[in-house]
């Protein structure tokens, strides 16, 4: 009972992790249609940036994440800006679009072996201390880890829920065409979603590096499937169902890792993913079925 | 020297059996199957414990089966395993509305996970030490001899031969038709009747029977598999192959194949290692491919030699 209570906890810091990612990866699917097989390599880039910071400038830990997480922000920021919107106005496939985010995960991933070499890294992070809360164990990182993604969410939830930018993104969200007609740009609402996305992914990618501490060049790629999984359980585009998907995918990771090998982990996430997509492929949170394609 | 080049032409031709395979599936119906090379390594691993005997107790190795049953059985055995498992992923995947985004997503994750459980279930296939010693199908010439690489090759390159001139024929059928009407236009095709899902799943099915294959006989002439042989880069190469010649212009794909792994692989191999920076050099070729593919998809998406519009015309 400990175990299952303690694998519970770790899940629910899993699940953190995986709610500002998937969260991110639903606000930019959400607005533009495209699953960027990149993402994980930008959580891995966010890690690369903070312990560069660390190591190059002795910043802080507080300063090293802001700084890694405006980077990314900037990185995402350019993916789109120059490369995938130059494939949208040339009128590309869909698959196209699709292979052009492998490349570039490809590049990140393999430009990371290049310059600083295929070996795990370490971030100095602050000392470890076990706190038990109720049935839980938790480090403080781990902690601070949740505390991050709560904050985060929160202000995810006041920016789209109360402010313009939020508006015009959810209203690009639902339909590009009617959202033109009000007079939203949706190329500037796109190149919008991806600079918060980029920034919200970066934020992941520190948060991941705290709660583990090490990282090497594919730790975010692997990170990928349950990220994508917990945004398709979700439903796609849609950031509130993507938290609840994280959680799900969280809880049940961990828990299998409590009883199973490690790499069973990921089999859960294919299982739900698989299971969700024969059994309700709109999302679990998604109660009117939209016709078309990826919106 | 002779046998160098001749294992380069033998990896060439094993190549291209799994891109004219890729091909079926991406070129023809239009299915990102990131999970592609998973077949291929299914393939590899399936023939190695079906040919394999038990394994000795002080080797320490540990893998199932170990059969020991002659090469022509495992290469069955296979692209039986392939099949089947083809069946239950297309099914899987391609089961809601033939969504192209959530397509990639599936075959991406089950990559990712068949290998994590390869990895770590050790007892499967020795996990990440892999399988080696392999036994071979040509008990009558000695392995290590120029004359067993040249006569590999032969057989490597009569089945590249009949796997490429049955798929010419197949796409001029009826069911070739379909699953490219499909690709361009899904509604449109089944209004004429054509059955999207049935036809899209023959398509990814048969692509994986000729993954397995191709991995069968990859493995017999490497005689050793481990994880870290199949990653998302090697199945990148197929893919570049098949855009750089010309999706769904098998022609095309041979040339985009020999360029690829002929040319540009086999080139950077000639570098020299960089000893400061062990692995460079491979990071540095994959980054290639990820520009490469980029800039292909960018100034020239239809390829070196473009798919013809009809069959019937060409």
């Amino acid at each position: 009972m400990n175990l299952l209570l303690e694998a519970v906890g770790f899940g629910l810091v899993t699940a953190s992790i995986l709610a500002i990612a998937s969260v991110a990866v639903s606000l930019q699917y959400g607005v533009d249609g495209i699953p960027n097989f990149a993402h994980g390599d930008l959580l891995t880039l966010a890690a690369y940036f903070a312990w560069m910071s660390q190591n190059l400038f002795n910043a802080n830990l507080e300063v090293a994440f802001l700084v890694a997480a405006c980077l990314t922000a900037v990185v995402a920021w350019v993916i789109n800006r120059f490369i995938l919107e130059t494939f949208r106005k040339a009128r590309a496939r869909y698959t196209t679009l699709l292979i052009v985010t492998i490349g570039l995960s490809l590049i990140i991933q393999n430009g990371i072996i290049v310059v600083l070499g295929p070996s795990a890294q370490i971030l100095s992070v602050p000392e470890t201390q076990l706190t038990r809360v109720g049935p839980f164990l938790w480090t403080n990182a781990q902690v601070v880890v949740m505390v991050i993604a709560a904050a985060t969410l929160v202000v995810v939830h006041i920016v789209l829920k109360y402010t313009i930018v939020g508006k015009a993104q959810r209203a690009v969200a639902d339909s590009p065409e009617l959202a033109s007609i009000t007079g939203i740009n949706p190329t500037r609402v796109i190149r919008l979603t991806w600079l918060a996305d980029g920034f919200l992914t970066g934020i992941a990618g520190c948060a991941l590096v705290l709660s583990s501490a090490t990282f090497n060049p594919t730790t975010g790629f692997a990170f990928l499937l349950p990220i994508f999984a917990a945004a398709v359980v979700g439903g796609i585009g849609k950031p509130y169902g993507a938290m609840v998907g994280a959680l799900i995918l969280g809880i049940a990771m961990e828990v299998t890792a409590a009883y199973l090998p490690a790499g069973y982990k990921l089999v859960i996430a294919f299982a739900i993913l698989a299971a969700v997509l024969l059994v309700r492929p709109q999302g679990i949170f998604t109660t009117v079925l939209r016709g078309g394609a990826a919106a | 020297m002779t046998i160098y080049v001749v294992s380069v032409l033998i990896n060439i031709v094993i190549v291209m059996i799994a891109a004219i395979g890729l091909n079926v599936q991406f070129g023809w119906g239009g299915q990102l199957n990131l999970a592609y090379f998973t077949f291929f390594a299914i393939g590899a691993y399936v023939l190695a414990v079906v040919t394999l005997g038990r394994p000795t107790p002080d080797s320490g190795e540990s893998y199932i089966l170990g059969l020991g049953l002659p090469w022509i059985v495992g290469v069955a055995a296979a692209v039986v395993t392939t099949v089947l498992l083809g069946l239950g992923l297309g099914f899987v995947a391609l089961s809601r509305a033939l969504r192209a985004d959530y397509f990639a997503i599936v075959t991406l994750a089950a990559f990712q996970v068949v290998n994590s459980v390869v990895t770590q279930q050790t007892n499967l296939f020795d996990g990440a030490q892999g399988l080696y010693g392999i036994p071979q199908p040509l008990p009558f010439i000695t392995t290590a001899s120029d004359s067993y690489a040249v006569a590999y090759l032969g057989i490597c390159v009569v089945i590249l031969a009949l796997i490429y001139w049955s798929l010419s024929v197949m796409i001029r059928r009826p069911f070739g038709r379909a699953l490219r009407a499909l690709r361009e236009d899904e509604a449109g095709a089944s209004a004429f009747g054509i059955s999207a899902v049935a036809v899209q799943l023959k398509a990814f099915v048969l692509g994986a029977g000729i993954a397995g294959l191709s991995g069968a006989l990859f493995v017999t002439y490497l005689t050793i598999i481990d994880p870290s042989s199949w990653s998302i880069g090697e199945e990148f190469l197929l893919l570049i192959g098949i855009i750089l010649g010309g999706t769904g212009n098998l022609r095309g794909v041979l040339l985009g194949v020999f360029l690829v792994v002929g040319v540009f692989t086999e080139g950077l191999r000639l570098l020299p290692e960089i000893p400061s920076h062990v692995g460079a050099i491979n990071g540095i070729e994959n980054m290639a491919l990820g520009v490469l593919i980029i800039v292909v998809l960018r100034w020239r998406p239809e390829g070196i030699l473009p798919e013809p519009v009809s069959y019937d015309l060409a």
